[in-house]
């Protein structure tokens, strides 16, 4: 179905800033490009460089403290550790509303001096779940959200809820289960 | 298709691939209504980012513009306040890749203006995609395939407002097909 094996990413930072904050879990869920079946995954936390500039909302969402990070891999070794479990030549990236993970994941590697190796177009989810949603008459869906997260997504596709949302491995796998759910709804799946 | 809001479709022309290091040299923008996508605003323009005549020209070389396009254009603050002003209220954006929105973005971070913008985005690349693959994907698609499919002429690749405008058709007829 599709071109590429996809690659379910997400990411927790210290903060929302792309310039500022810094990646501090990493996550990612491989797809099979027909089945949409889990191929493999992967998680790493990731030591910060600049904890003192940890914006205290963000980290009151991820609920991620400085213990679980200080023997964690730097971002280099992380991202490195990502592209052999995803080897970019084979995979396509995919977020659920991309352009957070995206800047995160894109930004770190211009801060190592290089370009993400992966293919340029990132696929996104929320684009999807919102074009689906749209497409859902307003008589049949009197509770239409507005900017709705992962979660309310899941809520709404009745996806069994994840013990805990912001963990980078469990919102992939909500992800992934949008995903299948969404491709089925818009009926394009095999 | 109904959407909860309208929608703002835009696209740029930069001088470089890196949001951070690079900057946006022209912009094409339309207001679409949330229930029928018919167009109830644009807005183009040239931005000029620099004072110096030598960087004006290489950018302009870039931008497959004319110097004297590039040297008219609005500085970035006056881009903003034009930008924001013009197309104000509950606004989804949308553009044809997530770098678009860097580049946007950092616009307004450069002059120290908060961006006003949900970032809850309509990823026009995503659409396309499945939209090719229901048709049996043979190759990636871009504006000039898809355009071609749908029988569009884009006279001038480079010019932002154009690649919009082509946006816009190919979203209204990718709508009817979801």
């Amino acid at each position: 179905m599709f071109t590429r094996d996809l690659v379910i990413f997400d990411v927790e930072s210290t903060g929302l800033d792309v310039s500022k904050h810094e990646i501090i879990q990493i996550a990612g869920i491989r797809l099979h490009k027909d089945t949409l079946a889990e191929v493999s995954r992967f998680t790493t936390y990731v030591k910060p460089t600049r904890w003192e500039e940890q914006m205290p909302a963000a980290m009151e969402v991820n609920k991620i403290t400085f213990d679980k990070l200080e023997k964690a891999p730097q971002i280099a070794e992380a991202l490195k550790e990502f592209e052999t479990h995803f080897p970019p030549e084979e995979v396509m990236l995919t977020a659920y509303n991309a352009p957070f993970d995206t800047g995160f994941f894109r930004q770190s590697y211009i801060q190592q001096g290089r370009q993400a190796p992966y293919e340029y177009h990132t696929f996104d989810i929320w684009s999807l779940a919102y074009l689906y949603w749209s497409s859902v008459p307003h008589k049949n869906n009197p509770t239409k959200p507005i900017g709705f997260g992962l979660s309310d997504m899941a809520g709404l596709l009745k996806i069994p809820p994840a013990e805990t949302y912001h963990e980078a491995l469990a919102d992939c796998e909500i992800e992934a289960e949008v995903l299948r759910k969404l491709l089925g709804k818009l009926e394009i799946r095999n | 298709m109904k959407f909860i809001k309208d929608i703002l479709l835009f696209e740029v022309e930069t001088s470089g691939a890196n949001p951070d290091k690079d900057v946006v040299l022209q912009i094409g923008a339309l207001l679409l209504d949330k229930d029928n996508l018919l167009e109830k605003g644009f807005y183009h323009t040239y931005i000029r980012n620099s004072l110096i005549e030598a960087t004006l020209k290489e950018q302009a070389k870039i931008a497959h513009t004319s110097f004297e396009n590039l040297q008219m254009g609005v500085k970035p603050l006056e881009f903003i306040k034009l930008f924001s002003s013009q197309f104000s209220g509950p606004l989804t954006l949308a553009m044809p890749s997530v770098s678009r929105l860097l580049f946007l973005k950092n616009t307004f971070k450069k002059q120290a203006v908060p961006f006003p913008y949900d970032l809850n985005i309509i990823d026009l690349w995503t659409m396309q995609y499945m939209f090719s693959v229901k048709r049996g994907l043979r190759k990636m698609p871009t504006l000039n395939t898809l355009a071609e499919d749908f029988h569009m002429t884009i006279t001038n690749p480079y010019n932002a407002f154009e690649r919009a405008k082509t946006h816009a058709a190919i979203f209204r007829k990718l709508c009817v097909e979801f």
